[in-house]
């Protein structure tokens, strides 16, 4: 059986690869059953100003395979954000939801 | 025999983590588990052939030797070296043993190990 496994992006767009690289993960291991979670200054990565030139594909791929891109309600509030700033095919989940879903998960792959 | 998996993203000589990444790996071996280490991002410059000696400091490469030595296996992001410049030797530019791979790599790794650590 395979497991759960839950990326979870810690970490900004800009400055660093590593959403980017949490994203290439996620398509990676998506023969299990993945999902992605996006706390802290990574939220910044779907926003729909970001230059996504470098995971863009990678998202696409995700939507398009329902591996769920869960976005952490508290980390975009503290940030002035809110749902209307993110890109399509997010999803924004309350602090608690996202903790459930870390929780669940045989193995979480941090960026 | 249980195993215990690494997601290493650290290069070497700039924190400790490469040295708590070998440290976790030996006692993991000590016990009789099996490890398995993949080297993404900068945690692939861990593996590279002649990094100098210096007193009082742990070599990374010499360290990961012992490990491949005592049976632990090591994976190699190919991008990751592709990028940083470490292919143009072949296979000489990384030590023996460690093994080019790719992110389905870390998706075996997981479905592989009882415990997945991940070290940045």
């Amino acid at each position: 059986m395979s497991k759960k496994i839950v990326v979870i992006l810690t970490k900004p767009p800009h400055g660093s690869l590593y959403p980017a690289e949490g994203l290439r993960v996620a398509v990676a291991v998506s023969a299990s059953e993945t999902k992605v979670v996006s706390i802290g200054d990574s939220v910044y990565a779907f926003l729909k100003e970001t230059d996504m030139m470098l995971y863009k594909h990678h998202l696409d791929f995700l939507k398009e395979t329902e591996i769920p891109v869960l976005i952490d309600k508290d980390s975009l509030e503290t940030r002035g954000l809110t749902q209307r700033n993110l890109v399509e095919g997010v999803t924004v989940e309350e602090h608690s939801e996202i903790l459930n879903t870390m929780a669940e998960a045989d193995a979480t792959l941090t960026f | 025999m249980s195993t215990i998996g690494f997601l290493f993203f650290s290069g070497p000589y700039q924190s400790e983590s490469p040295e708590t990444t070998i440290e976790l790996a030996k006692a993991a071996l000590e016990k009789g588990m099996n490890v398995k280490i993949f080297c993404y991002m900068d945690a692939v410059n861990c593996v590279k052939v002649g990094q100098k000696k210096v007193p009082g400091v742990t070599n990374i490469e010499e360290q990961f030797r012992e490990l491949i030595a005592r049976g632990a296996e090591v994976r190699l992001c190919t991008l990751c070296m592709l990028v940083r410049g470490m292919l143009v030797g072949g296979t000489k530019a990384f030590i023996e043993g460690a093994k080019r791979a790719g992110t389905p790599d870390i998706a075996d790794i997981v479905e592989e190990s009882d415990r997945v650590l991940v070290i940045s």
